[in-house]
């Protein structure tokens, strides 16, 4: 029984060894000299840099990955100046954390236009000094969007999403598809959104109403796409003001979406979507097939609209030629029966603002259409090429518009 | 010698006939009525009962089998099973009382892990027969007595030194025998540790413990107890891929460990995958001797304690694990980026210690994560600011508590005639959740499912339980998820058994009721109106039925014929989509049938024994659930197949018999095809979404190979006893047809859908892996000395002794897959450990 005893006493001791670990010494990694952000962004001279060494830069996180709207990317900001940054693994960085960041390691670059500080560790190369220290976004009217103020966090006011996006999704959340959107001002200003396919809100309804959102100045080649930070930061349930009402901007690289179609009165050569010396798609004609001018009338038309819905309605789209011919001729009609020849319809003429030649592009202005308020009308768009000559017209993001 | 001749034909005839019975593809009807008896049920009835029934049950004492005993002793380092079962088709019994986990169905020797001197002596038959406690599994069964009579009155201690997982092994254990109060007790003890095991991070801290008494109360009531336990504290070991194995130059890479610094400086070895448990059990039986020769039996039972195995887990950071296929100079190559690959292939081969968990760098990280959380616990302006751990090493618990009572009266109505009736109550609660084992240094963890995220913009869609919604966990606390799972299971059992003069025969039949639910004690934020409380309650009633007789040819020759059919219940292991998060049910949740039989010749002569046994069986409409993470999904996705069918078929050969006096030759020979043979049906789930992934997806799996053993294997082998008491053997083993199991997932038309059968995708995807055969060669030596009245005795087991470290025993191919790169996720696998030992020293006085 002695025996016994001993070995339980044995047993129980090699037991209860389990060992605890402490936490073991830790090196303070990140140490240095330090750069403003400021300097940091100006120090892209339009290739890469490679940092070797330590070097910190302070800032505060305006953007993260919570919303699955960035996935492996932030966005930091000191002061005026803000950057992306891309990480080597996925979240870790909250909105108003203080950081600094160790640069040894990372490479400063340019992706599709936007400077971004790439391959950033999260456990490597950042140390959180606080959190909760939200930078105020600027406020900011639509039409001061601009490039200059890529990557920093703004706030627009008084804004709504175009009525064509209303019963429509941010995103597709189904096959993880990216959609863009655009949101517009009371003044007819626009500004495009592009949403991830992965963003926890891709599926939700596009709110309907007026008010305001926060976004970063997010850029794909030259052209601002805002970034929606946070579903919760978009507060549009006011009432909204008119705004635009159809638009058809031919970036899904098709004639016929919407309502629209083509009429061939006389020749073959038809409207077609392009992309050639452009950010996005846009639609085009011309008659002249490489050697000859081919005499030509093709119609783009409209679907019906209401007009009643709108108050003060207006037509805009831009547009570019090239060449010597036929101006391009814009027609409304009250009596158009959606199909067949347009020249038994009748026709009143637009007055758009036409460039002038060599590719310009030119805003046709807001034509005024308020005398056609309450009535279902058509807008057409009526191509003329002769034998001997021939303008190339191209057209791009039509819009009818209300006023307020 | 005429006679043996005369064997070695009958020999050959058998094996004509096992050849032409595997080779028929046609599944004759296999349902053969007849069986063999067995009267005496442990070794103390055998002592007790009369010189007739002793030669019977000499004929089928089955711990001297010569293949079960080498099956077990030298074909277990190549995974080997007999006829290719899971354990869960074998009832485990302790003094009659089986001891199956009812979840899984799977035997439970980690409860008595160490207990050598104890459960050495069980009493198993793994094959179809007559079973004195219960109806008993289609692989037979093994009945452990831990009643004192059975232990060897006196002291017996014993050391062992092995370079096996542990290192040592200390053993004591005492007998009393029969007191002068009538009373018997007997206990052991014992101590198995190593720091580090054969396998490198890994370690092993167990012990054991046995305690029990017998009282003989009068000439009919007799009560016996036993206290038994098997604490273990052990450091686990990983497989991994191929890959790793070539670069890292060692078939024993285990990513599971890594080096820590203390505070000293000093770098120790930390395992990431530790486990321990302690499930002690407690049985009390009531022997009761009635008029005529009947006897009542009747014992109630508990088993509970806690298991719980360590695992790192980490948010918002990359995967830690070294082995992760992103860390692979392959996974580089693949999108050729050479300078990544060549960085990696670098330290891979000649960095040990950075190719393993970088302890260090994960408590860098969790010690500069400051986070915010607002409205801790769901209060509104609670705010909690500190380190966030993005690395954590987090305890999953499995714990549970049975109890149980059963009883069986034996009666014998002539001296050849006898039946059993049993009646068996188990009831088992299973504890399954998470604890925070190590924060790393840092101060909390979020108790949130950030991947639930994507899945929409109502914050409560992440939140694993909505009564304290962005818990911040400390070390110790509870999290994730929370849930029991019931099972209560009522069996009754009948056997006739009788004896004529030339035959013996027995019939029994079975009845049982399974019951079985979950109950949440979370509310999860994904699945609120599926996750808390009782789930619905699955119940199934079975039955079986089966026969069987021997045969006596003569008093030294027999040929034995079972057969048993029976449904079996689903376990509620393989039951639930994804227990973890909600309480749905598998579709089509249904009994698995059970069609075996087998067929023997044996030889019973002093000088040569012999068992030859053909056997066949098949499951039809088994259920097939397996869990795996994919990153794709961030989440641990859920396979569950259902209509599965399986074939298992073959040869047992054993013949063991004396060449000289002192010199004996034994040979072993397996062979048979275990094989699915239905097209069983998938559902696939992933924890955090209630979408399926797949639904009702057909799955060829017709044909292909029961993986992860051999399915052929044979030993030849010599034993010496010389003079003076000691003795020495040597075996050659053989393995053969060794398998790795199939993904279901790679078995369809989707998998193929982009191929034609032209394509090397085609074969790539849908071929099955088969591993190269491999050997061993084992050895036993030893030497007992009497001293005075004391009693040593030296021996060395001697394991694999060429040293060969090619052979690959198994693994498994991983469930993620893609087909259009095959190797992307390739099968990970397990080496035979190289040459090992275990001496033993034991002393009995």
């Amino acid at each position: 029984m002695k025996g016994l005893i001993i070995l339980l006493s044995i047993g129980m001791v090699v037991l209860s060894c389990h060992k605890k670990f402490e936490t073991p010494a830790i090196d303070p990694v990140l140490a240095g000299a330090s750069i403003s952000l400021e300097d940091l962004i100006a120090s892209y001279q339009g290739s890469p840099i490679n940092f070797n060494d330590s070097l910190s830069v302070y800032a505060t996180v305006t953007m993260d990955e919570s919303d699955g709207n960035l996935y492996k990317s932030t966005y930091i900001q000191a002061g005026d100046f803000a950057l992306n940054v891309r990480l080597l693994s996925a979240g870790g960085l909250y909105v108003g954390d203080s950081i600094r960041i160790d640069l040894k390691g990372t490479v400063l670059s340019t992706y599709n236009g936007v400077l971004q500080l790439d391959a950033v560790h999260a456990d490597n190369n950042i140390v959180k000094l606080a959190v909760d220290k939200d930078i105020k976004p600027l406020a900011l009217s639509v039409s001061d969007v601009n490039p200059n103020l890529q990557s920093r966090l703004i706030k627009l006011e008084n804004v709504q999403f175009i009525y064509p996006e209303i019963g429509g999704t941010y995103a597709f959340a189904e096959d993880k598809e990216s959609k863009d959107i655009m949101v517009e001002d009371c003044d007819g200003n626009t500004v495009w959104f592009s949403n991830s396919g992965y963003a926890n809100f891709a599926d939700e309804l596009v709110a309907e109403g007026n008010g305001s959102i926060m976004a970063i100045v997010g850029m794909f080649n030259g052209d601002v796409q805002l970034i929606i930070r946070s579903f919760d930061e978009i507060k549009m349930d006011a009432e909204r003001c008119a705004g635009q009402y159809i638009v058809k901007d031919f970036n899904d690289e098709l004639i016929s979406t919407g309502g629209w179609h083509m009429e061939q009165i006389v020749g073959s050569d038809t409207w077609e979507t392009n992309d050639q010396g452009a950010a996005s798609f846009y639609c085009q004609i011309s008659n002249f097939d490489g050697s000859n001018n081919i005499a030509c009338e093709s119609w783009l038309v409209s679907p019906a609209i209401d007009l009643s819905l709108i108050n003060t309605p207006g037509l805009s789209f831009i547009n570019a030629s090239n060449y010597q011919g036929t101006n391009l001729e814009v027609y409304i009609s009250t009596n158009y029966s959606g199909a067949g020849d347009p020249n038994i319809a009748t026709w009143a003429t637009l007055n758009p603002i036409l460039s002038s030649g060599g590719w310009e592009w030119v805003n046709s202005g807001i034509i005024d259409l308020s005398a056609y308020t309450n009535e279902n009308v058509v807008i057409a768009f009526k191509y003329i090429g002769s034998s001997s000559d021939g303008k190339t017209w191209e057209i791009d993001d039509i819009v009818i518009s209300g006023k307020t | 010698m005429i006679q043996f001749s005369l064997l070695k034909l009958r020999f050959l005839l058998f094996f004509f006939l096992a050849n032409s019975f595997l080779n028929a593809q046609e599944k004759d009807s296999i349902i053969r009525k007849v069986e063999s008896p067995v009267f005496v049920s442990t070794l103390k009835d055998l002592n007790n009962s009369s010189p007739a029934v002793q030669a019977i049950a000499g004929l089928l004492q089955s711990s001297r089998d010569v293949f079960t005993n080498t099956a077990a002793f030298n074909f277990g380092v190549a995974r080997f099973k007999i006829r290719g079962y899971n354990s869960n088709q074998t009832t485990i019994m302790i003094n009659g009382i089986p001891m199956n986990d009812l979840e899984s169905g799977n035997g439970t020797w980690y409860k008595w892990g160490g207990l050598n001197d104890v459960t050495r002596y069980a009493e198993s038959k793994r094959w179809l027969g007559s079973n004195p406690y219960h109806f008993g599994g289609i692989g037979g069964y093994s009945n452990i007595d831990a009643t004192p009579t059975n232990i060897r009155k006196g002291h017996q201690i014993s050391y062992g030194i092995t370079n096996r997982s542990y290192r040592h092994r200390l053993m004591y254990t005492f007998s009393s025998g029969v007191l002068a109060n009538k009373w018997a007790f007997a206990g052991s003890v014992s101590a198995r540790y190593a720091q580090e095991g054969y396998v490198k991070g890994t370690f092993y801290q167990a012990a054991g413990y046995y305690f029990a008494g017998e009282k003989q109360i009068n000439e009919k009531h007799g009560i016996h107890f036993s206290v038994m336990g098997a604490p273990s504290y052990r450091g686990g070991q990983g497989l991994a891929v191929q890959e790793i194995y070539d670069l890292t130059d060692d078939p024993y890479y285990n990513a599971n460990w890594g080096y820590q610094s203390l505070p000293n400086g000093e770098k120790v070895k930390r395992n990431a995958r530790t486990s321990s448990s302690h499930m002690p059990i407690i049985t009390l039986s009531h022997e009761w001797k009635l008029k005529n020769e009947a006897k009542l039996n009747t014992s109630v039972y508990t088993t509970f304690g806690k298991y719980r195995r360590s695992s790192l887990n980490w948010n918002d950071a990359n995967d830690p694990r070294p082995d992760y296929y992103r860390y692979l100079p392959s996974y580089f190559e693949n999108v050729n980026d050479p300078i990544s690959a060549g960085v990696y292939r670098e330290l891979w081969e000649n960095n040990p210690a950075g190719r393993q968990i970088q302890w260090d760098n994960l408590y860098a990280a969790n010690v500069k994560n400051l986070y915010s959380q607002e409205n801790v616990d769901g209060i509104a302006g609670n705010t909690v600011i500190g380190n966030r751990s993005k690395y954590i090493v987090e305890n999953r618990w499995n714990n549970s508590i049975n109890y149980g009572v059963n009883t069986k009266y034996d009666k014998k109505i002539t001296d050849k005639t006898k039946f059993t009736v049993g009646a068996f109550y188990q009831y088992q609660r299973n504890h399954y959740y998470k604890t925070i084992e190590d924060l790393l240094g840092g101060d909390f963890w979020l108790d949130v499912d950030r991947f639930a995220a994507q899945v929409g913009v109502d914050p409560a869609i992440q939140q694993n339980n909505l009564a304290t919604p962005n818990h911040l966990v400390k070390v110790g606390e509870k999290f994730d998820y929370d849930y029991y799972v019931y099972n209560h299971k009522t069996t009754a059992f009948g056997q006739f058994d009788f004896m004529l003069n030339k035959m013996d025969a027995y019939a029994a039949l079975e009845l049982s009721h399974t019951n079985f639910y979950r109950e949440g004690l979370n509310q999860n934020g994904k699945f609120p109106e599926d996750s808390k409380g009782d789930s619905e309650k699955s119940n199934f009633v079975n039955y079986a039925i089966k026969s069987g007789l021997t045969y006596k040819l003569s008093g030294r020759q027999f040929v034995t014929v079972n057969a048993v059919v029976k449904s079996q219940a689903p376990y509620s292991r393989d039951a639930f989509v994804s227990p973890r998060t909600r309480d749905y049910l598998v579709d089509g949740l249904e009994n698995e049938f059970i069609y075996s039989g087998d067929i023997s010749y044996l030889l019973r002569y002093p000088k040569l024994k012999m068992r030859f046994t053909l056997y066949h069986t098949q499951r039809k409409n088994a259920v097939w659930s397996r869990s795996f993470y994919n990153d794709a999904y961030n989440n641990f996705v859920n396979y569950s197949m259902t209509g599965v069918d399986y074939l298992h078929q073959g040869i047992e050969f054993g013949l063991e018999g004396n060449i000289t006096t002192k010199l004996q030759g034994n040979l072993v020979v397996a062979h048979a095809q275990h094989l699915y043979t239905s097209r069983p049906t998938a559902n696939v789930y992933v924890d955090n979404s209630a979408a399926s992934l797949d639904q009702d997806k057909t799955i060829y799996l017709k044909n292909y190979k029961v993986g992860g053993m051999p399915q052929s294997a044979f030993s030849v082998g010599l034993k010496y006893n010389g003079k003076k008491y000691w003795f020495a053997g040597v075996n050659y083993n053989y393995y053969a047809n060794i398998y790795l199991d199939p993904n279901p997932d790679r078995r369809t038309a989707e998998a193929v859908e982009n191929f034609v059968t032209s394509d090397p995708q085609w074969d790539e995807v849908l071929d099955q892996t088969k591993l190269k055969d491999g050997y061993s060669v084992s050895a036993f030596i030893g030497k007992s000395f009497k001293i005075k009245d004391k009693f040593l005795a030296i021996s060395a087991n001697l394991n694999n002794i060429t040293n060969n470290q090619s052979f690959q025993t198994g693994g498994y191919e991983q469930l993620r897959f893609e087909s259009q790169s095959i190797n992307k996720f390739p099968p990970r696998l397990a080496y035979m450990y190289g040459f090992n030992y275990f001496i033993t020293a034991k002393l009995r006085f």
